[in-house]
């Protein structure tokens, strides 16, 4: 089965800077959609850390075999932490700086992802849309019983508030799961910038028009989100199973 | 031709299954391989739990007969209950089918529990099979908790042994009886080799020892020695500090340790004493002499302030006895952490450790310690000692970071608590509300035992 790719990162319509990066590899079957956060310019150095950390790592390694897939994404993403936490200790400016990440790396019949913060990946299946990821703020940590109730009390603290990403503390928990690949699936991750402005129904009619060609279902996402107001970044990666 | 409504199964945030249509999901929960602790969505529909009747019945109510029907004939439900209901009462439509079958599995079971009671009381004389059959059934909490509190490290051990694979398979399949478990699986672990086969590492070392490795089962461990044998003597003289998990917890300060959280721990008390619990068992295959005796030293002390925390404070003197014959790194460290005031730390600053305080890092170190002092003087109410800590630590901790920088231990909430170092002593404990700011990450759920 092939793999088939295609992507697009926008500053949107409210923002000055792009603090999204994406990176993907057709050939290899991998993808990063990471999304900064802390400044303006601390969260474009995260993301980019972020994205061009994973394909350093991807690249450096030997072949993954299947077995291998998850000890290699938690150590790529704990290397990748490591430079973005030590990049904020050794620069005060950019003090608080992070970044989401959502990788998604087909190997066999599986395809798998790593997942941190509000970025997210969704299957596209048989004109079905299904998020595969879990949002990592407050609202959702509460709702699952991993953060206490009393948080939401906090004013300070808001349910759309990340518990998790990249580079804030010195270690990072991830989220890394597995789905047998079937063709005609279509992956989709992408940036809150994205989400924020069209809702999953919106996300699902736009894959079910262009669902043929990826680069235009991707244009089409963007674009989509922009004419809603593109308030934040936006970057959608979409990778389709070939062979049916 | 209009599509089927799909389904996907997740388990755990791990693993996914499908999407799958109803009827294929009523299969897979026939045949156990999806359970209702499982966690299922539909097209552009949230995720919900299997067992949770009320969102299933908004959201996806054609599944809830097949629920209902797996819920009635006992599979994937610990007390036959739904998450917001009691009891499974209505229509049940998929069961139609079902009573017969039940009807003789359930006569088949009952023969064969009349042959099993025949052949353990036959067997009783024995005391074999019958304390099998006893065995087969999962000891209370509180059983355990007493056994867990009193010391009877041993006799939890051979109590838990036999139920491990029930046990772990239930708290897979099962979040509250993961949440309850959770405690005991990690005791079980670390009085043993700090891993369990079939059960997840992450889920056994939580969400709160981020200064600490990854894995820290013996295995691990043992390696790590074996690879740091080189790398002992120049650490131990006060050379540079390698970036190993092996020297980084040699460097822990056990008195941080015990004031962070012991949510969902009972012994060990939290995953840094777990850690140091399965490192010193690494370490008895190290070989003695110098300087793995000072390692071992350190490792006795670190393992002591962490299992009796008042004992550590008491046990300040012993600081120089406990390092080594040679003046070593490991030997200061102890004298720092076991200083119990501000002239006992002092006296780490002279011989034989007067030369390793060339280090930046045990300057370092040294004012840590500092603050643990001010953090007691604080909470105690101790006025001569206060002003003098402050001062102290006003000039170094201007212009630095709030951690550790080898140990990566985030000092912030000791440095809250003294005031930020600018505050005068109160009389009693200080009440302030927290100033606001950033939202601190969860993943460091850190607490002040002011008790300690």
């Amino acid at each position: 089965m092939q793999i088939r790719m295609a992507g697009v990162t926008h500053i949107g319509r409210r923002r000055k800077n792009n603090q999204d990066s994406l990176f993907f590899d057709e050939g290899h079957g991998i993808g990063v959609v990471a999304d900064g956060i802390g400044g303006r310019k601390g969260g474009e150095i995260a993301s980019t850390l972020v994205v061009d950390g994973i394909r350093q790592a991807f690249l450096a390694s030997e072949v993954i075999r299947h077995e291998e897939v998850t000890p290699f994404l938690a150590s790529a993403v704990d290397t990748v932490n490591a430079n973005v936490f030590g990049f904020g200790r050794n620069n005060p400016e950019y003090a608080g700086l992070g970044s989401t990440m959502d990788c998604i790396l087909f190997s066999g019949d599986m395809v798998y992802v790593a997942h941190v913060g509000d970025s997210r990946t969704y299957l596209y299946d048989d004109g079905q849309l299904f998020q595969l990821t879990l949002d990592h703020n407050v609202e959702n940590f509460v709702d699952r019983g991993l953060v206490h109730r009393d948080s939401l009390q906090d004013p300070r603290i808001r349910g759309a508030a990340l518990v998790k990403a990249v580079g804030l503390t010195a270690r990072c928990e991830l989220d890394i799961c597995r789905i047998k690949r079937r063709p005609g699936q279509i992956y989709l991750s992408c940036s809150d910038g994205l989400t924020s402005m069209l809702d999953d129904r919106e996300v699902a009619a736009l894959l079910a028009t262009h669902g043929g060609n990826l680069q235009k279902s991707a244009s089409a996402l963007l674009d989509a989100a922009n004419d809603a107001g593109g308030r934040d970044n936006i970057t959608v990666l979409l990778a389709r199973v070939e062979g049916r | 031709m209009p599509r089927a409504k799909l389904y996907l199964v997740r388990r755990d945030l791990e693993a996914f299954t499908g999407p799958v249509t109803a009827a294929e999901l009523s299969k897979l929960i026939e045949r156990m391989a999806v359970g209702l602790r499982d966690e299922v969505t539909g097209h552009c529909g949230p995720w919900i739990f299997l067992d949770d009747r009320d969102k299933l019945k908004k959201f996806y109510s054609e599944l809830l007969p097949i629920v209902q029907a797996a819920s009635v004939s006992g599979w994937s439900t610990d007390a036959n209950e739904f998450r917001n209901e009691p009891t499974v009462k209505g229509p049940i439509i998929l069961a139609k089918k079902k009573p017969d079958r039940r009807l003789i599995l359930a006569a088949a079971f009952f023969g064969l529990a009349v042959f099993a009671a025949m052949v353990a009381w036959m067997f009783a004389g024995s005391g074999e099979l019958s304390s099998r059959i006893i065995g087969s059934q999962i000891p209370p909490a509180s059983e355990l908790t007493a056994l867990l509190q009193t010391g009877g490290e041993k006799e939890f051990v051979a109590v838990i042994q036999p139920q491990l694979p029930r046990i772990i398979d239930r708290v897979n399949r099962n979040h509250d009886f993961m949440a309850a478990w959770l405690p005991f699986l990690r005791a079980y672990a670390f009085f043993g080799p700090g891993e369990i086969d079939g059960f997840s590492s992450k889920k056994l070392r939580g969400e709160s020892g981020v200064a600490a490795p990854a894995d820290c089962s013996v295995k691990a461990w043992t390696k790590r020695w074996h690879d740091a044998l080189p790398s002992f003597n120049s650490v131990a003289l006060g050379g540079a500090l390698p970036s190993d998990h092996w020297a980084r917890l040699l460097a822990w300060d056990p008195h941080w340790i015990n004031r962070r959280s012991q949510s969902g721990w009972i012994r060990p008390r939290n995953f840094y004493q777990g850690c140091v619990m399965a490192a010193v068992r690494a370490f008895d295959s190290i070989p003695g002499g110098f300087p793995a005796d000072g390692v071992r030293a350190r490792l006795a002390v670190l393992s002591a302030a962490l299992e009796n925390p008042g004992k550590a404070q008491e046990d300040g003197s012993t600081g120089k006895a406990n390092g080594s014959t040679k003046a070593t790194a490991f030997g200061l460290w102890t004298c720092m952490d076991l200083a119990r005031s501000r002239t006992e730390l002092d006296q780490c600053l002279e011989a034989p450790w007067q030369n390793l305080m060339q280090s930046d890092y045990n300057r370092e170190k040294f004012y840590w310690s500092m603050l643990r002092l001010a953090v007691k003087a604080r909470s105690t109410g101790d006025q001569s000692s206060w002003p003098l800590l402050r001062n102290d630590l006003q000039a170094f901790i201007s212009g630095r970071d709030q951690s550790d920088s080898y140990t990566r231990m985030d000092y912030s909430d000791e440095l809250h608590f003294v005031g930020a170092i600018k505050g005068v002593l109160p009389a009693v404990m200080d009440t302030t509300p927290p100033p606001s700011g950033p939202v601190k990450s969860f993943n460091e759920d850190i607490q002040i035992d002011l008790a300690h």
